[in-house]
């Protein structure tokens, strides 16, 4: 026997939360899916029955091949919706995520310069910024046009954008973004 | 509930009870008939469904702070996991199949 307390314990204030399942298959996502959009259903004429500060209309059900995602804003009561997506197949993986972002993040750099090479070159910051780059989404894509090239690197996870003030925050890097002119942080589709 | 002294005590307590009840559901083979996981993987995830849902309740049915018993935690967890259930049958039984029971 095991239990696990804490895992999505209930806060004092609310966020917008993300749950990312995937699963072995597109079937097993599919009927999750439907399972999830019938438990909404359910909630709108049983909801004593749900552990819930949210309303089945603000909630965001979709699909991305193998993967459900689950998106409302809650001070975390997401017992009931975890459980339906542990219960009606067994994930491959189950994430949370708080302010859930999914981002491409470009660096503009002169063509020919590798990851590597730009750690050197560039301004310390910028230095830190790719190592934790590299280190939490792997190498970058890398496109060249005409005299540069472009490091681009996708990031899904909790939010580390501050959109108002043009900062990523990158473990304990606050990097201005703003003041680079060949840096830019972009929403994935 | 005489012999538990700490909430640590208190959620085992309870989970072992819950697990009990469980065994004996013939709901729980009902339910999981519909699921792609085993009726262990579906014990162990409805017990920590109610675990967590009196949690808190646990950490105060000791001194210095007492709010509840722990028999009242008990109860308390016993109603949660009959609400689970219901849900459960509501969400993995077809109409058709509730109505044969």
């Amino acid at each position: 026997m095991r239990f696990h307390v804490f895992k999505f314990r209930p806060s004092s204030h609310s966020e917008d939360y993300t749950l990312i399942a995937t699963y072995a298959n597109e079937e097993d996502a599919m009927s999750v899916a439907k399972k999830l959009f019938e438990m909404l259903e359910d909630m709108e004429r049983n909801i004593d029955s749900y552990d819930t500060d949210w309303s089945p209309d603000d909630a965001h059900v979709s699909i991305d091949g193998r993967r459900v995602i689950f998106n409302v804003y809650t001070a975390g009561y997401l017992s009931d919706v975890r459980a339906l997506l542990e219960k009606v197949a067994e994930p491959q993986s189950l994430e949370c995520y708080e302010n859930y972002q999914s981002l491409t993040i470009s660096m503009v750099v002169p063509k020919d310069l590798s990851v590597e090479a730009a750690m050197v070159v560039c301004q310390n910051e910028e230095a830190e910024a790719i190592r934790w780059l590299v280190k939490n989404c792997g190498q970058p894509k890398i496109v060249d046009e005409k005299n540069m090239r472009i490091f681009r690197w996708d990031y899904c996870g909790d939010e580390i954008y501050d959109y108002d003030e043009g900062i990523l925050r990158l473990g304990d890097l606050q990097f201005e973004v703003h003041k680079y002119k060949n840096w830019s942080v972009n929403e994935r589709d | 509930m005489q012999d538990v002294t700490s909430p640590v005590q208190l959620l085992t307590a309870i989970s072992i009870a819950l697990v009990r009840h469980l065994e004996e559901s013939e709901d729980v083979e009902r339910i999981v008939a519909n699921l792609k996981i085993n009726r262990e993987k579906y014990i162990d995830l409805l017990v920590q469904e109610v675990i967590n849902n009196v949690w808190l309740d646990a950490q105060f049915a000791f001194p210095p702070r007492i709010l509840m018993t722990p028999d009242e935690v008990k109860n308390k967890a016993l109603q949660i996991l009959k609400k689970k259930i219901s849900r459960d049958k509501r969400l993995y039984i077809s109409k058709q199949d509730r109505a044969s029971l």
